[in-house]
């Protein structure tokens, strides 16, 4: 019968729960996708750096576990208290608690058990989804891994056993502390006053303060030019911003109140006045809960953006570093041989070969002064057809030149020479003079001349009688280079000259350089893998713990307060004013707990762009990552927003 | 007659040291076995945490409640829930019904959860389906019935176990006149033929005129105590309505 009664009462909490049950289920089952992924052959083989994979899912997994127990848990916590009538009458029948309480832990875990098991289904389809892009982040080709891995599932019971562990252990201890007479009349139970109400003002000023402070703090750490943030004062920043967040939680409800009701123009317009005090009193009652999801929306925040940065980052490597798929400098002798290697491999585009040029003079080298410096002791030439061919090549326009002028194209780190007036004109080697026309650093490559940091384009004459530095020759394909191809490429380019070191080694130097686009994303790969899905996958859990824990509290809300409405509507308003009015109240309810992680998360990104800035395109390239973040983040929530508006409105009207 | 409840100078307060609410203030009375009585009063009056106290739902402030000639009060709390299980029934004005549980279910759930013979239950269930006329309803979920229905699947939950005290909070609260009147003459019934002891709460004179004793509370005090001895309803439900101005208001509130 107990147990009958169990399945029973977790059938009826599907219906009241669904979306509790659809979000715990979403996240065991991107904890078991995580798994498979991390513990799969084929992955932890693609890059020595997806290694690390694995001990990043462990750690991340343990903070994800600890807030699928605070969901969980408050959600129990909810599902109990909206049934302590129920609880109420079976004591009364004389049912011992410690039945009670085997009861509805049954129950708890069923619904738990059925959100496992789902998720081993779900999860398996993530992770093929997921193994998919980053075999394609890799270029791998994808293969899908049949083998069952039992290794993950025992890991995911193991982390469901701990859950449900810490969830119960909290829950026996309320039974145990419950009193027969707080359950059945806990409907009619007033919400304690708190007795910091008074100093509400004072929180409200204190936390902001506290909340400046934080950020101004974290913003000086990235200010200096030599960056050297410290870990201590960063984990203080965040300290001192969680504290903030819960104290303007707990306070700004009724800062709002008392804005609305102390103007009399704002107080009597339209459904202001019930919508503020509706709010003010829900913010009130769960102050601590917002504040906790008002932290996590923090977090979600931070976390999309650095994964913005962090892909942004790379990205512009792989740009700088290799634009073009082969670029070969060495003897111009062997560049016919080098075509026919790359010509049986791949299909090839296009291709050129130039030469860069030596200035050693140091009319350029000597004025750009920075720690950035090369190690090329010279400035590097190269002529103007040749950097219009280079600038064809990547889908650029040509520029040109009069026979007096020169272009600068320097890397990031140079911006700050724009406008130097030592550049304003230079003279080479063989005497020639030219002015600048142009200074840029846009899409600049290591590619077009190793060592540098820079390169002067020059009218195609004025190269006449300099040294030659290097041959260059630069392959685009039709198909994408692979690392296997680089090594093939490197073992052609023989040592140029060899000796013995110290230890007795046969150590080989060679002059010629090589980079192959795969090798160099296949680099990048394994550490930009690692980022992005960490980062998304602790934003997407969080956020659909987030929308879920509204969503829950709102909707019981609709049929707790139905009567609200009820009165409103024999007041005079109408249904789709009603509607307004619930439309109003939900976005408030909503939006809440968003508004300060956004200020908090654009002020961190704006701090740490004054670290990524230079290896990212522009300086406001992170505004778009900005943007883009704030986009993902409110697509999850959209949902749950929408799902929440459906509902109240139809539990208004049951 | 057995005396099955027997409370001595029974308090209740309630609030802190400033604001003190005597909800019952020094009561004491007796129910003898197979009473039907009603305590009856204003709102406030303290009606319901009297029952409240007898139902061990409240801690009482001082005094003493027998049940069956066992201090209640000094009751540890795991022992409380097998003393309900034995001594009490429960009928209240929102039924409490679970409604997750059928009708029959529900009216067997104490029986079940305390590891009955499964043919016992449904005998039992039967008998007293049977004698509070639900046996045709036993199959169906409490939404799927009438108010008094439900009222009297209660009655039938709260008999099951023979209780020494049935413990009635508003019955007819949630009721229409009709069901009221059915409810109440089922009451009776219990009452006189399986000798079932109730006391119930009302400040509905019409309900109380079924009992045979009314207990009138005024400010947690017992301000009244009649019997309907060999009257007839209809006169007993007259002097109900006496006592009832009385107690509205004293005289020297008229003014």
């Amino acid at each position: 019968m107990l147990s009958k009664l169990a399945v029973r009462n977790a059938k009826r909490s599907i219906k009241d729960y669904i979306i509790y049950l659809i979000t715990v289920t979403l996240a065991f089952s991107f904890i078991f996708a995580f798994n498979l992924i991390s513990d799969a052959k084929s992955i932890v083989e693609l890059s020595s750096m997806m290694q690390n994979f694995k001990l990043a899912m462990y750690f991340v997994n343990a903070f994800i576990i600890l807030v699928i127990c605070f969901l969980i848990n408050y959600t129990t916590k909810f599902m109990f208290q909206k049934r302590s009538k129920e609880f109420g009458t079976y004591m009364l029948l004389g049912i011992q608690k410690k039945k009670i309480a085997r009861m509805f832990t049954l129950e708890s875990l069923i619904l738990g058990f059925i959100s496992l098991i789902i998720s081993f289904g779900i999860g398996y389809v993530l992770n093929i989804i997921m193994t998919y892009i980053i075999m394609n982040i890799f270029d791998a080709p994808f293969s899908v891994d049949i083998t069952f891995s039992w290794k993950a599932i025992l890991l995911s019971f193991l982390y469901f056993a701990i859950i449900y562990l810490i969830v119960l252990f909290f829950l026996r201890r309320r039974i145990k502390k419950m009193k027969i007479h707080d359950l059945l009349y806990y409907e009619k139970q007033n919400e304690k006053t708190s007795k910091l109400k008074k100093y509400r003002g004072l929180i409200f000023i204190v936390a902001i303060f506290l909340g400046i402070v934080a950020i101004d703090t974290f913003d000086r750490e990235f200010r200096a030019v030599e960056v050297n943030p410290s870990f201590g004062t960063i984990m203080l920043c965040l300290i001192l911003i969680i504290i903030s967040i819960y104290g303007v939680i707990y306070s700004l409800g009724d800062f709002i109140l008392s804005f609305v009701l102390n103007n009399k123009k704002l107080k009597y317009k339209g459904n202001n006045l019930f919508v503020a005090r509706t709010f003010s009193s829900k913010v009130r009652s769960m102050s601590f809960t917002l504040g906790t999801l008002t932290v996590l929306i923090t977090l979600t925040l931070i976390c999309l953006n650095l994964s913005g940065l962090f892909k942004g980052m790379f990205e512009y490597q792989i740009n700088t570093y290799a634009p073009y798929d082969i670029v070969i400098a060495d003897d111009e002798a062997k560049f016919k041989e080098y075509i026919d290697l790359v010509d049986d491999e791949y299909t090839i585009k296009e291709s050129i070969s130039y030469n860069t040029y030596m200035n050693t003079n140091n009319a350029v080298k000597n004025v750009l002064d920075s720690e950035l410096n090369g190690w090329r002791d010279f400035d590097q030439l190269i002529k103007l057809s040749d950097y219009n061919k280079l600038l064809e090549m990547r889908g650029m326009e040509a520029v040109t030149l009069d026979d007096n002028e020169y272009i600068l194209h320097v890397s990031r780190g140079y911006e700050g020479f724009k406008n130097n007036r030592n550049l304003e004109s230079i003279t080479l080697d063989n005497g020639i003079e030219l002015q600048q026309k142009m200074f840029t650093s846009y899409k600049y490559t290591t590619s077009w001349a190793y060592g540098g940091g820079y390169v002067v384009v020059v009218p195609d004459y004025a190269v006449e009688n300099l040294d030659v530095v290097e041959n260059h020759l630069v392959i685009n394909t039709e198909e994408e280079t692979t690392e296997k191809f680089a090594q093939k490429l490197v073992g052609f380019a023989e040592p140029d000259f060899c000796e013995e070191d110290e230890y007795g080694y046969m150590v080989c130097y060679s002059l010629s350089s090589i980079t192959v686009r795969g090798q160099e994303v296949a680099n990048n790969n394994g550490l930009m893998t690692i980022c992005l899905f960490v980062c998304y996958y602790i934003a997407i859990i969080f956020t659909t713990i987030v929308g879920t824990i509204l969503a829950i509290q709102s909707l019981s809300d609709a049929t707790k307060y139905k009567y609200r409405y009820q009165v409103l509507n024999k007041l005079g308003v109408d249904k789709r004013k009603l509607n307004k009015t619930i439309l109003k109240q939900l976005s408030i309810f909503f939006l809440f707990p968003v508004v300060y992680p956004i200020i908090v998360s654009f002020f961190a990104i704006n701090s740490l762009n004054r670290v990524f800035k230079i290896a990212l395109v522009s300086d406001t390239t992170y505004l778009s990552y900005f943007g883009i973040s704030l986009g993902l983040f409110f697509g999850i929530y959209l949902i749950y927003f929408i799902a929440t508006y459906f509902g109240y409105k139809k539990n208004i009207s049951d | 007659m057995n005396e099955v409840l027997k409370i001595e100078y029974l308090k209740k307060y309630y609030g802190n040291s400033n604001n003190i609410t005597k909800a019952v203030d020094d009561i004491t009375f007796n129910i003898k076995e197979g009473e039907f009585v009603a305590i009856m009063g204003a709102s406030g009056s303290g009606k319901t945490t009297l029952l409240n106290t007898i139902a061990t739902i409240d801690n009482v402030t001082s005094g003493h409640i027998y049940v069956g000639g066992i201090d209640i009060t000094t009751l540890k709390e795991k022992d409380v829930a097998n003393f309900r299980k034995d001594n009490l029934g429960f009928v209240f004005q929102d039924f409490n019904l679970l409604d997750t549980l059928s009708i029959g279910e529900n009216i067997a759930m104490s029986l079940v959860i305390n590891g009955e013979n499964p043919e016992v239950v449904d005998k039992k269930v039967n008998d007293i389906a049977k004698k509070l006329g639900i046996e045709s309803i036993l199959e169906k979920f409490p939404y799927e019935v009438s108010g008094g229905q439900k009222q009297r699947a209660a009655c039938a939950r709260a008999l099951i176990n023979k209780p020494k005290l049935i413990l009635a909070d508003e019955p007819t609260g949630a009721l229409d006149s009709k069901s009221s009147r059915m409810l109440l003459e089922t009451m009776e019934e219990m009452n006189e033929k399986l000798n079932a002891t109730i006391m119930m709460v009302t400040h509905d004179a019409f309900s109380a005129s079924f009992c045979e004793r009314i207990l009138f509370l005024k400010d947690g005090k017992i301000f009244n105590e009649i019997y309907k001895g060999d009257k007839t309803r209809k006169e007993f439900f007259n002097e109900i309505l006496d006592v009832l101005t009385l107690l509205g208001g004293d005289l020297s509130d008229v003014k």
